[in-house]
């Protein structure tokens, strides 16, 4: 039996993706174009989806260049269904829709969640993880359990990525302003209390961000950013051990954005060393959105035999919780 | 460095029951009775700073809500001593069986279930009668002594809180528990529970209806949506 390819498309929110990727989870094609996000805003869905609309054919056109293979080469193809942006997430569905139907391909409809969790626990090899998604659209502790991954801690307002970039834009670093912040607060050197949110396994983050902005120009930038990251990433740290405790895992796979963050993936390490647990992460690029997380859960699906979706039923869903997904392989 | 003392005494004659995620617990005799020893350790993740802040803020609540509680008769450990400078409390010893557990192993009858539930709906609702909200409210923070008689316990993120919303959250946060950990029973107990909590909670109106528009505020839930 020769082997199968499945291309994945990814277009949630600011980066319009597509990836070939095999049954053995090699990755053959990483194709990836980001939005430039305006000065001021953070990401404006429609101009995103224009961005997404322009950019699709030849973002396309070079992951099969990339791979050496032609459309008709494909052996199914897997879109981001969402959560994300409706009018970006569209763009993405509509290319998938169009392939699946003008070349007779099986089509899978994936969770953007799962993407980031299966493409985690694949590339560092674990069996069965804990999940820490931190990013601008999640900040999620997960875990499989009883056919689905579920979520046993999450944050009960904004992410962890909002707070770094909406505090960063307001000492005027532009998006994505993560990696500058922890630039800024390795000279921090005095800590301030701030709002420490914990809710069970919960986070709550919007109160820390307010303090934190209460403070610009009454104390040097550097520690309020210093205190700033202690805090959140505290609080994460500790929810996260939390759910450990509840699961009792073995590893944790750190994922999206913000586990690039060096202090932050230092202080899980701390955490999981206390409880014999490992902890690892993954290559820079692929904690940002991309098209190779869509086609490994595409392939997953493929392996599973899991039925595809007909073209007229491959929707989008803007909200879609990571429980109301099916897990057919694990 | 830690200075050797009263702590170190009691640990040497101690058995450790449990690791949890923030304190270990011990088994100990305390004037010739058995007690608990909660111990909050240092976290390496944490700075200096934030970790002693922590420890001592979490050991005074805990130590504060359970000593309230206690004295309003609601069934929670009697407090018998607490070292705010080495972070540890030592409580009575109860006797008896996890919820999570013991529901897990289907111990329990669907009568059963409805009995504990709706005692413990009570217990809930006197806590927040007294503006103490116990902020990681789980079956595995609940013991079952005889007579189906529920204790709660762990109070380390508990607060003093008179508002509404934050009493909306302690009961959202355990219906979130019942919803993953006991899917099966969990309408059969939140049932007879919420019915207990409403009828002896004072300004129930007010926190039901915030407890229903915070089940929506989850991230991607699709009923979001539609609230008004």
């Amino acid at each position: 039996m020769g082997r199968k390819y499945v291309l994945g498309i990814e277009s949630t929110a600011h980066t319009f993706a597509t990836a070939i990727v095999d049954d053995e989870l090699n990755i053959l094609s990483d194709v990836r174009d980001v939005v430039k996000p305006g000065e001021t805003l953070g990401i404006d869905p429609k101009l995103t989806a224009e961005h997404h609309a322009n950019v699709a054919p030849q973002v396309l056109k070079k992951a099969l260049d990339d791979a050496g293979m032609d459309i008709i080469d494909i052996d199914a193809v897997a879109y981001s269904m969402g959560p994300g942006l409706g009018p970006a997430l569209r763009i993405g569905a509509t290319v998938a829709r169009a392939i699946a139907y003008k070349f007779k391909k099986p089509l899978y409809p994936v969770h953007h969640g799962i993407g980031h969790i299966e493409l985690t626990s694949s590339l560092l090899g674990f069996k069965d993880p804990l999940v820490v998604i931190v990013s601008g659209g999640h900040t999620s502790i997960l875990s499989f359990s009883l056919g689905r991954w579920r979520t046993y801690g999450e944050t009960l307002d904004i992410t962890l990525g909002n707070l770094m970039d909406m505090f960063a834009r307001k000492i005027g670093i532009p998006f994505p302003g993560g990696p500058k912040i922890e630039e800024i607060a390795r000279k921090g050197r005095k800590y301030i209390e701030m709002p420490y949110g914990i809710k069970g396994n919960n986070m709550v983050y919007s109160g820390l961000l307010t303090y934190a902005t209460q403070l610009i120009g009454k104390e040097p930038v550097e520690n309020i950013a210093y205190s700033l990251q202690e805090t959140a990433f505290t609080v994460l740290v500790e929810a996260t051990e939390r759910a450990l405790t509840q699961v009792s895992k073995k590893e944790i796979g750190l994922t999206g954005g913000v586990a690039s963050n060096d202090r932050l993936y230092n202080m899980m390490c701390d955490m999981a060393s206390e409880h014999g647990v490992k902890v690892g992460r993954l290559e820079k690029k692929y904690n940002s959105d991309n098209g190779v997380q869509i086609a490994v859960v595409g392939i997953l699906y493929m392996k599973s035999g899991y039925a595809p979706v007909p073209v007229e039923e491959a929707v989008i869903k803007q909200r879609i919780r990571v429980e109301e997904v099916e897990v057919p392989w694990r | 460095m830690e200075i050797r003392g009263l702590l170190e005494h009691f640990l040497e004659d101690g058995v450790m029951i449990s690791k949890g995620a923030e304190s270990n617990l011990y088994k100990i005799s305390y004037y010739g009775k058995p007690a608990v020893l909660k111990y909050r350790v240092e976290k390496k993740y944490r700075i200096k700073e934030l970790d002693k802040k922590i420890r001592r803020r979490r050991t005074f609540g805990e130590a504060s809500s359970i000593y309230e509680a206690w004295k309003k008769g609601i069934n929670v450990p009697r407090l018998l001593y607490a070292d705010l400078e080495r972070y540890y409390l030592i409580m009575e010893y109860l006797e008896g069986e996890v919820l999570r557990e013991a529901i897990l192993k289907k111990k329990y009858t669907d009568e059963e279930i409805s009995v504990i539930a709706s005692s413990l709906g009570e217990m809930i609702a006197n806590l927040h009668n007294i503006d103490i909200v116990h902020g990681d409210l789980t079956t595995a923070n609940i013991i079952i002594k005889d007579e189906l008689r529920p204790y709660l316990i762990d109070f380390g993120l508990s607060e003093r809180r008179s508002d509404p919303e934050a009493k909306a959250v302690d009961i959202e946060m355990f219906y979130r528990v019942l919803e993953s950990t006991h899917t099966m029973e969990r309408e059969k107990f939140f049932n007879a529970f919420i019915q207990a909590y409403k009828k002896n909670v004072l300004n129930s109106k007010e926190i039901i209806s915030r407890f229903n528009r915070i089940r929506r505020m989850g991230r991607y839930i699709e009923e979001r949506r539609r609230r008004s």
